[in-house]
């Protein structure tokens, strides 16, 4: 088995050590972590996404944001609310 | 509703057309038949849909793989050189008319050697067959914590840059 084909052996992500200390990823000094590059996708025009990644997906949440955006509240539910 | 699933990204089991939005990020290098993997990404995006594509430059993080390069490790893992900012242009105009890479830096500031030996551990798989014959994967650990202890020391921090970018594929 050469290593590129560890990527495609479950077995293979069941037994990796998994590091759950810090790394050095988080000690990046500026204040975009990375997420404005998917500011070039028309998310308005945009439903399925394919988040073709290799690890749990850091993207999901922040491809959410722009998909979902907080549900609209009138000034009278909020009114009726308070 | 985000649904995971476990697949061969070149052999996708998605309909031609089937995703808005396509993203493979920091992945293209793990693939082992990376035109082919290219070509399904384009074919499940719709006509005038985008796929977001980024890695990182050979050149990222130069100062710590100088340090990896101190403590054993007799050659760099060419991984990520088989898909990076700087031929990843020319991999991806084979599916994709309009193709446009936006480079991003950054840098870490690391002020104490444990995430660096973390770092370490996490790349592993990567790591440990380009180690000197003579450096078992433990000592290698043992002399990173060592050489980024003394960077720490001397320096306050290990400092390095970060090289990468996205492209923008229609």
């Amino acid at each position: 088995m050469t290593r590129g084909d560890d990527f495609a052996n479950r077995e293979f992500h069941k037994t990796w050590e998994t590091v759950t200390g810090p790394v050095m990823c988080d000690f990046r000094v500026d204040d975009d972590p990375g997420f404005s590059r998917l500011d070039p996708v028309d998310w308005s025009n945009t439903r399925a996404v394919l988040d073709a990644g290799c690890g749990p997906g850091a993207y999901v949440a922040h491809v959410r944001e722009r998909l979902d955006p907080p549900p609209f509240t009138s000034r009278r539910t909020s009114a009726s609310s308070a | 509703m985000a649904v995971p699933v476990c697949v061969d990204v070149a052999a996708l089991p998605f309909a031609e057309g089937a995703f808005d939005a396509v993203m493979a990020m920091h992945m293209l290098y793990h693939v082992e038949d990376i035109p082919a993997g290219v070509r399904e990404l384009r074919r499940v995006l719709r006509d005038d849909g985008t796929l977001l594509v980024s890695t990182n430059s050979v050149t990222s993080e130069r100062e710590f793989m100088d340090l990896l390069m101190a403590c054993g490790l007799k050659e760099l893992p060419v991984q990520d050189a088989r898909f990076s900012s700087e031929n990843g242009g020319e991999l991806l105009a084979e599916a994709f008319t309009d193709v446009r890479f936006f480079e991003e830096r950054s840098k870490f500031v690391v002020p104490d050697p444990g995430p660096v030996v973390n770092t370490v551990q996490s790349m592993r798989y990567s790591l440990e067959a380009h180690l000197a014959s003579s450096v078992t994967w433990e000592d290698f650990l043992f002399r990173v914590a060592d050489a980024a202890q003394d960077v720490v020391d001397r320096h306050g921090a290990l400092v390095t840059q970060s090289l990468s970018g996205v492209f923008v594929c229609r």
